[in-house]
């Protein structure tokens, strides 16, 4: 930690700046620390803690607004592929969805506390059409929140910090070694759940050919659109036949599909 | 979703390789409209509706 300080002091600002835009943008190197640290800085009179808090914020900004044009442009491609680096891809889609449509922009405001839901998110709002005064007006008061609560906690914990970088210090690298073996083990843990997963579904996925011959020889079975609202929204078509019914509703309507024959499920 | 299905014993479950962009892609066939987006803007979210209007 009291590396980490030190290098926050001689880079500055700028080094807040640059790793926020990079990591906002996607890139796996959490800011976390680096707010915490500068709050520190700032508790012990190094740094400014206003500056602390809105040069990220802005870099934050920036990053997003990147974010919102291309989800403006592009839609569920940059959905789909943000959700791809997710532990849980196939499920970051869905949940990103049902946020939105929950709370709408104001799912800006809390997004960046939300593992997966913080990169999809400005996406999502350029995909849906939020104008851009209100996305910037939302996004930027979420990072605020986000840069104050921990700067402000790095500020208001200096003292503590220090202390706990002096134990970590005794304990020398064996704390950070413990505390990566940690990491991988439940990067591992959530990668193997669901490769099984994956596995499990795999062998009876159906082709898009072999369920066109299916249709064209008439053969019994029940297609379910899965789709969000807001991905119908983009193209409201769907395949013949198929029932809409989504993953929300299925507890309630899964009465309404037939038992006799092959069930065929799609999303986008 | 598959697993989901089959706790309600409805069997057998075979996701769409590739969604429905692929089966777009491939030019098959599709269904006009079943709903217009003013039907389905209000599933995806007054929120949403809202944030269009700006």
């Amino acid at each position: 930690m009291t590396e980490m300080l030190e290098f926050v002091v001689h880079y500055g600002y700028a080094l807040l700046f640059v790793w926020v835009l990079l990591e906002q943008a996607g890139l796996p190197i959490p800011a976390t620390p680096l707010l915490l640290a500068a709050g520190a800085l700032a508790g012990q009179g190094r740094m400014h803690l206003a500056l602390a808090m809105l040069v990220p914020a802005l870099a934050s900004l920036c990053s997003d607004t990147f974010w919102y044009f291309f989800g403006k442009r592009r839609g569920a491609m940059v959905l789909n592929l943000l959700c791809r680096i997710a532990l849980e891809p196939d499920s970051c889609v869905r949940k990103t969805e049902t946020t939105f449509t929950r709370f709408g922009p104001r799912t800006l405001l809390i997004c960046k506390f939300v593992p997966g839901l913080n990169t999809a998110a400005p996406t999502l709002s350029g995909m849906v059409g939020v104008d851009f005064p209100r996305f910037v007006l939302f996004d930027f008061l979420g990072a605020l929140l986000w840069t104050g609560a921990y700067a402000g906690l790095g500020f208001l914990f200096s003292k503590q910090l220090d202390v706990i970088a002096a134990g970590a210090s005794r304990f020398g690298g064996s704390l950070i070694l413990l505390f990566i073996a940690a990491v991988i083990a439940y990067v591992f843990y959530r990668w193997n759940e669901r490769r099984r997963f994956i596995e499990q579904v795999k062998g009876d996925r159906i082709t898009p050919d072999e369920l066109k011959h299916k249709l064209e020889s008439g053969e019994s079975l029940t297609i379910i659109d899965l789709r969000h609202p807001l991905d119908r929204l983009t193209d409201p078509r769907t395949l013949p036949h198929a029932l809409q019914i989504s993953p929300e509703e299925l507890e309630a309507r899964h009465g309404e599909i037939a038992r006799d024959g092959e069930i065929v499920l799609f999303c986008t | 979703m598959a697993l989901q299905l089959r706790k309600h014993g409805i069997r057998p479950v075979r996701p769409l390789l590739g969604g429905f962009y692929e089966w777009k892609r491939l030019g098959f066939p599709l269904t006009e409209p079943m709903e217009s987006a003013e039907d389905i803007a209000p599933k995806a979210g007054s929120s949403w509706a809202e944030a269009r209007e700006g």
